[in-house]
Parts: structure tokens; sequence; C-alpha cells
């Protein structure tokens, strides 16, 4: 009955929000109570559908198919909850009830409405509908051929795993908003001015983008025993390619904004980022490119995914090829003007959104070119490709900050060439003294350097001359500065040893000593399997960890989890390989200095993402 | 007006020739960094394919893992159900590893001993999950 309910709930929120967008369009009405109501009503369907499927899931309902193909009766509670969007439908609706939720926060905080959230509630009907007619969570399964259902996979049986697509979501679905403003522009221009809000909304999705890429890198680093947090796989693309137009889109718009300018590049931006995140949908969910993560595919019903997204980007484009005035840039912009700093960045951000998704993409037409050919792209290109561009960027990222607007003004040069060369003599210096001394941990460090003092001196200024500080841009880049040195650090000078030990053997890294103490056998509700507990002695200082090889039963899967000593300066990383013999394991020890900034990184640009609106004034 | 358009001009093939340097650039990076597919019939006919760095794919053939007792040295045959080809590896096998499922080795293949040296084996996070490569080559053989 419940199921039926949700069911039911779904398909009313389907009609609600297409008649938002049928009365928006035909008979617009002034009163924003309207759109406040429909959208509220549209939310709340979709909550108790996805309450609906919730009980579904917290009572065992294995005769609803998706309960049945997810969930298991042994699954901690927490992890029956969290099961609702461990495979395709679920976090479909997952998906549906945030984007609902987007678009009722937009309709609540902003007074000038017209179209923007009917073309906001073009994306949510189109999702609500394929959710509807192609992949229903709701599905019964009859006759009941399971009482115990398979399982959840284990590796998603996690704590990282169950807050990872939420917030990820809350990224993807928040760029509906964006589009939805500037569509709004397109169909009405009155003023510039109707752009401003998309500044704020870019910075929260990308936010949440922030978290949710972090959330499941860190996952990927602890759940999945290779102790890489990168793989360049596809599913990581294609929540990158989004994110890295989103942060056009943000600095795009603070142009827009500031001087009037970029004004149908931002337009397009947010066409763009809103096509990318539904195009990672696609290429999440259709498994049409091999990746080792692929989790729930289905390619016919991804092929509907795309569809939805061919048609957002060409109602998108049309729109802004028909309406938009398409004026030339008025500014002069000087090679040395805050303009020509925000072009570098839109250029690059773009050139480097493009380098992952051909890279990615690349695969797929290959094989249709080549009449079958199959190939994979690894990580070396994207490696090669990615590392320099990004450099680039980073180092105009220091420069940025300290330009002006208006063509000419020049401002801060002195400033700007100590910072350069304090930053190379510094750099060559730490770099020398203490890692193994490359070209790339010297060019890293340096450009890090360079941020750090630039904000630091922008800071300084602000202070100086009493103006308010903007907080959250400085805090944000400051994040991606200690990242990009977790990056350098961690990826030039992590080493790592396989070896097969005996219970009381030995084996040495470097100076330090990795001794198998003990073996034994766990057992919980879920799985069962084998600790070792391992003693890793490091001057006078002795750790212990233990890894895991775990085997759960109900989906028939083993799992590897690795034994971690995570601290500020570096992790060590240990991770079962097979079992050889009575006392015997292989295994794998990795060290990994500093790769705790990667995320801690992150974490600082979420927080400042999040305080957008925020401005401080020394007194 | 003039210096406008000129600047104009130059701007536009400054951006059309760091563009398509950087296209070169990327064709060239992707062209070294692109693993073919084959499967074990392919790489046992005739045609010699030469190649520093391939995938091969199919199923663990049954009863052909050889572990080694006191080192990380593995072998086994991959079998597409028609032909099988021996694979060499060292190093930590992925969980999903085992017989009659299925797995992709990264790396070549020595025509002169007949064994694929293999640099990585993949992992495969769902049992139910059979990589697209590997199911073709089932399909084509069945």
């Amino acid at each position: 009955m419940i199921p039926e309910l949700g069911n039911f709930l779904l398909i009313f929120s389907m009609i609600n929000s297409l008649l938002l967008i049928s009365i928006a369009f035909i008979y617009p009405p002034k009163d924003k109570r309207f759109f406040l109501s429909a959208s509220l009503v549209t939310f709340l369907a979709i909550f108790l559908s996805f309450i609906a499927l919730e009980i579904s899931f917290l009572t065992d309902d294995f005769s609803v198919l998706y309960v049945a193909t997810n969930s298991n009766p042994n699954l901690p509670i927490y992890y029956k909850f969290a099961a609702l969007w461990g495979g395709h439908e679920g976090s479909l609706l997952l998906f549906l009830l945030i984007l609902a939720g987007w678009i009722l926060v937009f309709v609540f905080f902003n007074e000038d409405q017209k179209y923007s959230s009917a073309f906001m509630n073009i994306v949510l009907f189109a999702l609500l509908a394929f959710t509807v007619f192609l992949s229903n969570p709701f599905e019964r399964l009859l006759p009941i051929s399971s009482i115990s259902g398979s399982d959840l996979n284990p590796l998603l049986q996690d704590f990282a795993f169950t807050i990872h697509p939420p917030m990820l979501y809350m990224g993807y679905a928040g760029l509906v908003i964006p589009f939805g403003i500037a569509m709004n522009f397109l169909l009405n221009q009155e003023k510039v001015k109707q752009l401003e809000p998309i500044r704020s909304w870019s910075v929260v999705s990308w936010s949440f983008l922030t978290l949710g890429i972090s959330l499941g890198s860190w996952w990927a680093y602890y759940e999945l025993g290779w102790g890489g947090w990168w793989f360049w796989d596809p599913v990581e693309n294609s929540a990158l390619v989004p994110w890295l137009l989103c942060t056009a889109l943000i600095h795009s718009s603070i142009a827009t904004n500031a001087r009037q300018i970029f004004i149908n590049w931002t337009l397009a931006l947010t066409i763009l980022s809103l096509a990318g995140s539904l195009l990672g949908m696609f290429l999440v969910r259709s498994g049409i490119i091999t990746s080792v993560h692929s989790f729930a595919l289905d390619p016919d019903r991804g092929i509907f995914l795309l569809l939805i997204c061919f048609v957002i980007v060409i109602l998108g484009f049309s729109l802004f090829f028909l309406k938009s005035d398409r004026k030339g840039l008025k500014t002069d912009m000087g090679i040395y003007s805050k303009e020509f700093m925000f072009f570098i960045n839109n250029a690059f951000l773009v050139t480097l959104s493009a380098i992952v998704l051909l890279g990615t993409i690349y695969p797929i037409i290959y094989e249709i070119f080549s009449g079958g050919d199959q190939i994979t792209v690894g990580a070396p290109y994207f490696n090669l490709v990615t590392v320099p561009f990004a450099l680039i960027l980073l180092f105009f990222q220091a420069i940025g900050p300290l330009t002006k607007w208006g063509g000419n003004k020049i401002d801060n040069l002195n400033s700007i060439g100590i910072i350069i060369i304090s930053s190379i003599v510094l750099s060559y210096l730490v770099s020398y003294l203490f890692f193994s001394f490359s070209f790339y941990e010297f060019v890293g460090n340096a450009i890090v350097l360079m941020l750090i003092q630039s904000l630091g001196f922008l800071a300084f200024k602000s202070f100086h001359s009493q103006r308010k500080i903007n907080f959250s841009m400085i805090a944000g880049h400051l994040g991606l500065a200690i990242l990009t040195f977790g990056i350098t650090i961690s990826s030039l000078n992590s080493v790592e040893k396989e070896f097969v030990l005996q219970k009381n053997e030995s084996v040495l890294l470097g100076s330090s000593k990795i001794t198998l103490e003990d073996t034994q056998s766990v057992q919980e509700d879920n799985y069962y399997g084998d600790r070792v507990t391992f003693s890793f002695q490091e001057e006078d200082r002795i750790l212990k960890l233990y890894p895991e090889r775990r085997f759960y039963p109900a989906s028939r899967m083993e799992t590897t989890e690795a034994g971690i000593y995570p601290s500020v300066y570096k992790d060590v990383y240990i991770s079962l390989g097979q079992k050889i013999g009575e006392n015997a394991w292989a295994a794998k020890v990795q060290i990994k200095p500093l790769v705790r900034f990667i995320w801690l990184g992150a974490i600082i640009m979420f927080l400042a993402g999040l305080l957008v609106r925020t401005k401080f004034k020394f007194k | 007006m003039r210096t406008k358009r000129r600047n104009r001009v130059i701007f536009v093939s400054s951006l059309v020739a760091s563009l398509s340097v950087a296209f070169i650039f990327i064709v060239l990076a992707m062209n070294e960094n692109v693993d073919f597919y084959y499967t074990p019939s392919d790489l046992t006919s005739s045609k010699i394919i030469n190649k520093d760095s391939l995938r091969i794919g199919g199923l663990v053939q049954e009863d052909s893992i050889k572990i080694s007792k006191d080192s990380l040295k593995t072998n086994f045959l991959v079998t597409d159900l028609e032909n099988s080809i021996e694979v060499y590896y060292e190093g930590i096998l992925p969980n999903l590893f085992k017989e009659n499922s299925g797995v992709i080795a990264r790396g070549f293949y020595d025509y002169s001993d007949g064994i694929f040296y293999a640099k990585e084996i993949l992992a495969k996070h769902d049992e139910n999950y059979i990589p697209k490569e590997v199911k073709k080559a089932l399909v084509n053989d069945s």
C-alpha cells in the first residue's frame, strides 16, 4: 500500500510541476505566492514519496523490486536508511527531492520571479517523468522470489558513502538555479542586474560539489584499498567537469556583476554547467564507459538521460542565440587588468573541462568511428595534459586578486614582483631541504607559496586601509592552495612496497620496519573475514595497523579494509592482498605524506563557499 | 578604430594559434596513453600486434591459478572460451579475482614465449558486473 502511495505522490508532483510550467508561460501570475505554493506542494509530494520508499526499506518490504535488490534484513538500520540511494532508481528519487528543495528555496528568497522557476521546473518535470515511466523505484516484484533481499553493495556500507551522493546532488541540482535565472533574463531582458543572484547561487552549488567530490575521493582512499585519492575514472571525471564549469561560471558572473561584461559568456556557462551535470549523471548511470565504479547500470535508460540533457542544451542555446543581444565587449582589456585575469581564468577552466571531457568520452567516439575497436584512456593522459594547464591557472590565481578593474591602472606591481621572486627562492629551498627535489615539486611549491603570499598581502591591505575584506574569496582560494600543496607533496613523495610476510616476519621500507604480528578471524552480522595485525616501527615510535579482508555472504563479495594510521604529516596505509598459506599474507604498505591536506583544503573551500554573502570589515 | 580592428585580429589569431597548439598537444598525449583492448583469440591469431601497452579481457580459467608460496608471483590463464592465454603477474591481486570470473589485465604480450606480462590486474567492485569487453568477448564466441 505504502509503495503505491509513494508512486501516486510522485505522479502527482509530476503533474503539479507541469501545471506550474504551463500557467507560468500561458498566464504569468503577478503574485509570487502562486510559485511559492506550487513549489511547496511539489516538494512535499516528492518528500512524502521519498519517505514512502524509506518506509519500504526500513520495514524490509522485499515485494518492492528496488528494495529487494538493494537491501537485506541483516543490514544495520542506518545503512538500510542510506541504501535508498545505493542504486539507480533511488538515487534519482533523492536527486528529485533535492532539486525540488532547491527550487523551493529559490522561490522563497527571490522576489523577482517571472519565468525562472518555470524553467527550473522544466528540468524537474523531465526528470520526474523519466523516473515515473522509466525508472520507477516503487515497482513491485511479484510474486516475491526472495525473503532476504540481495544486499547493499558492501563497498557502499560506509559512512562517507551515505553522505557523498546527497552532497554531490546538492551541487548538481543547485546548478539548475543559475540556469533558470539566465533563461528568465533571456526571455525578458530588462537589466543586467537580474543576473546578479547567479553568483551566490553558483557559489553555493560549487560548495556542495566540492564537498561531494572530496567525500567521494576520501571514500575511495580508505575503502577501495588502493591508497589513491583520484583515479581519473569516468565517474570522477563526470563530477569534475561540472565543477570546473561551475568555477568558471562563478568568476564570469563576478565580472558580469562588477563591470557588465562577459554577459553572454555567463549565460552560456549556466547552460553548459547544467548540461555538464546532466551529462555526468548520464555517464555514471548508463555504464557506457567501462568504469571501476560502475554501480547500478542500465544502458537503455541512460539514453533517456542523454536525451533530457540534449533537450535542455538545445532549449537553452536556441533561446540564447535568438534572444541574446550580441554586443561585443565594451571594456578594453589591458593585459594587466582584472578583466583580463577573469578572461584567463575562464579560458583555462573551460579548456580544462574540455580536456577532461574529451579524455572521458574519447573511448566512445573511437569505438564508433573505428567500427568497434575498444580502447581506454589512462591516467597518464589526464596527468600529462591537465597538470600544466592547472599550474598556469594557479599562477594567474595568485596574481588576479591583486589587479584592478579597468584597463590601465597598474597597481601592486612591485608587490607582485616580490611575491614571485620570494616564492621561487623559498620553494627552491623548501623542495631542496625537505623533499626529493624535482621540477614539479619546485613549481608546485612555488605556486602554493605565491598563492598564500598574495592572499596574505590582500588581507593585510584590506586591514590597513580599513576596507571590507572578502573573507569567502580569500578562504576559498586559500583552501585551493592547501589542496594543491597536499597534491604536490603526496603525489611526488609517497613510497610504497608490496610484500609477502609470515607471522612474526618483518620487512623494511626506508628506515621503517613492518612486522606481521598476528592474524585472527572476525565475525559480524553482515560479514566475516580475517584481520591481520601489523606493527610499523619508525625510530622509537611503534604504530599498530589492522587491515582486514571481509566476505559479505549476502552479496557474495569480498572487500579489503585498509589499515590506516592517519596523521597530519603523513598516513601509513596497509592493505591486504591474497592470503598465502596458513599464516602468511600478501600486503602493500604505503607512506603518504601530507595526503590529509587534500581533503582539509577541500573542506576549507566548502565552508568558504557557504560564506559567500559575508564581508568583514576590520575596525 | 583601425588599431582596434588590428588588435582584434591579433587577439583572434593568437587564440586560434594557441588553441591549435593545445589541440595537437592533447591528441599527441592521447595517442601515447591509450590502451587498446584485445581478446585472447585476437592475440593467438596470426596477426601480430606490437604494442607496448594493451589490455586483454576474459574469464580466469578454472584450475589455472598458480600462486607462489613465498612471493607475489601469480600465473593464470585468461580465456574467451575459445582460446586462452597465459598471464604472468607480480603484485597484489584484486579482491574479486577468482576462477570463472571476469578479469582485465593491462600489460604487454611477448610473442617469443606466448606469455602476457601484466602490469595491472583490474579490480571490479561488483561481482554481478562483467566488464563490457568481457561480455562482448563471451557473446562473440557463444
